[in-house]
């Protein structure tokens, strides 16, 4: 684990870009929610081809929060050095995650589970907290 | 007005109104238009003003139509709208009507069995003086059409024009033409498409538009032996709907495939998940800037 994910996790903000963004959604919000992360990560410094796979992240991310997390959650963005992270926490019941580095890509024939593979694909660190109080999943994208 | 017809259930006498918000679907339908009056030996005539003639030419060529060749015989022509409505500087309805009348009865007396008009009206949008007429004048082609082997469809963007134009326009044509739709709000349009036959996507696509994907890709298939997906116009497609696409494509047998166009960011997605390695899948990626 990076020593920037360490800072982020303790609390300190010592290194924190001050435009970041907070916005809790559901449903009915994914669109702006993807609109806003698209103007942030912008501003926060990505080039054009990773906003892209910041917001598909940010939205798969989501996603599993509406569709299996309790229908709602909260997404935090924000800038420390180098790196933006994503945070994505719901209240759901929580899922058994496996290890981003013993994923493989679905089968094309498969009904499901796409989304947490391709997101694993898209970062440079993942990781997701899940139990009975819920799920945090945070994820780096590398300037 | 009763429900829009699609644009191959127009016959003779009709006045149709076409409103669109999205121009490719516009020209869509009026390349299916054209192509079906060049089909049935009709005289087509297309008044257009978004683009100009050379251009217009340019996209009904792109999609198959035999341009060229349908100019230099005559039966196709394509003109400024501008020289059919205000030729003289204001909009005079009764001597656009006269003039459209002459041209519908001199098709008709060259042997044409019909005349098809494709009437861009964005040029009433400018200050055009007499404009308060336009409706008049649309009764009045109505009148016309109904009583001669001709047709028109009207094309009214709803970017431009207001609500209360919009409306009028609607109730003083006969009927209105749009695609079939599957989905349509202000994020996502699934409709069918035309030229070439298939199915077209504009907005951002994410899994709560998954039902209406599915009816639109399994009519597809029941309907193209060469599948058709225009994406060129999708923003976002999400790892769901991404899954769908690429499982449709894997369902096909018997040698079908299945072309989509899209943009860089869609066929990342299309890639990422394994849309390379599909046989009856061929990816076309288009920057459209």
């Amino acid at each position: 684990m990076s020593a920037s994910w360490q800072r982020q996790n303790d609390g300190s903000s010592s290194g924190r870009a001050p435009d970041g963004m907070q916005q809790r959604f559901e449903a009915g919000t994914l669109v702006s929610l993807r609109s806003a992360v698209a103007a942030h990560g912008s501003a926060l410094g990505l080039a054009d081809g990773r906003v892209e796979d910041l917001v598909l992240v940010a939205h798969e991310l989501a996603t599993n929060a509406v569709r299996h997390g309790g229908g709602a959650g909260r997404l935090r963005l924000w800038r420390v050095d180098g790196s933006v992270f994503c945070e994505v926490t719901d209240a759901g019941a929580g899922f058994v995650f496996p290890s981003p580095d013993r994923l493989r890509r679905p089968d094309l024939g498969a009904s499901g589970g796409r989304g947490l593979w391709i997101v694993a694909r898209l970062v440079d660190h993942m990781r997701v907290d899940s139990g009975n109080a819920g799920t945090v999943a945070l994820v780096e994208i590398r300037l | 007005m009763a429900d829009p017809a699609t644009v191959d259930d127009l016959e003779p006498g009709d006045h149709a109104c076409l409103t669109f918000s999205d121009a490719d679907e516009r020209l869509d339908i009026v390349a299916a238009f054209v192509r079906d009056g060049l089909d049935r030996g009709d005289k087509v005539v297309c008044l257009t003003d978004t683009l100009p003639p050379d251009d217009l030419s340019a996209e009904l060529s792109e999609r198959g139509l035999p341009v060229a060749s349908t100019m230099c015989s005559g039966q196709l022509e394509l003109v400024p709208s501008v020289s059919a409505y205000i030729a003289g500087g204001t909009f005079d309805p009764e001597q656009v009507i006269s003039g459209l009348r002459s041209r519908i009865d001199g098709a008709l007396a060259a042997g044409y069995p019909g005349l098809r008009i494709s009437a861009d009206m964005v040029w009433a949008l400018r200050p055009v003086s007499g404009l308060e007429q336009l409706l008049t004048f649309e009764v009045q082609f109505s009148e016309l059409l109904a009583t001669r082997r001709a047709l028109a469809v009207c094309q009214y963007d709803r970017e431009g024009f207001d609500a209360v134009s919009l409306a009028g326009a609607a109730s003083v044509h006969s009927r209105g033409v749009a695609a079939v739709t599957y989905h349509s709000d202000a994020v996502l349009r699934i409709c069918r498409q035309h030229i070439p036959p298939g199915v077209r996507i504009a907005g951002e696509l994410d899994y709560r538009g998954l039902d209406a994907l599915i009816r639109a890709l399994a009519e597809g298939v029941r309907l193209d032996q060469a599948l058709f997906l225009n994406l060129s116009q999708l923003r976002f497609i999400d790892v769901a709907a991404a899954g769908v696409v690429l499982q449709t494509a894997l369902g096909l047998t018997g040698g079908r495939f299945m072309t989509v166009v899209c943009q860089p960011a869609v066929g990342k997605v299309l890639r990422a998940l394994g849309g390379d390695e599909l046989p009856a899948l061929k990816l076309v990626i288009r920057d459209v800037g």
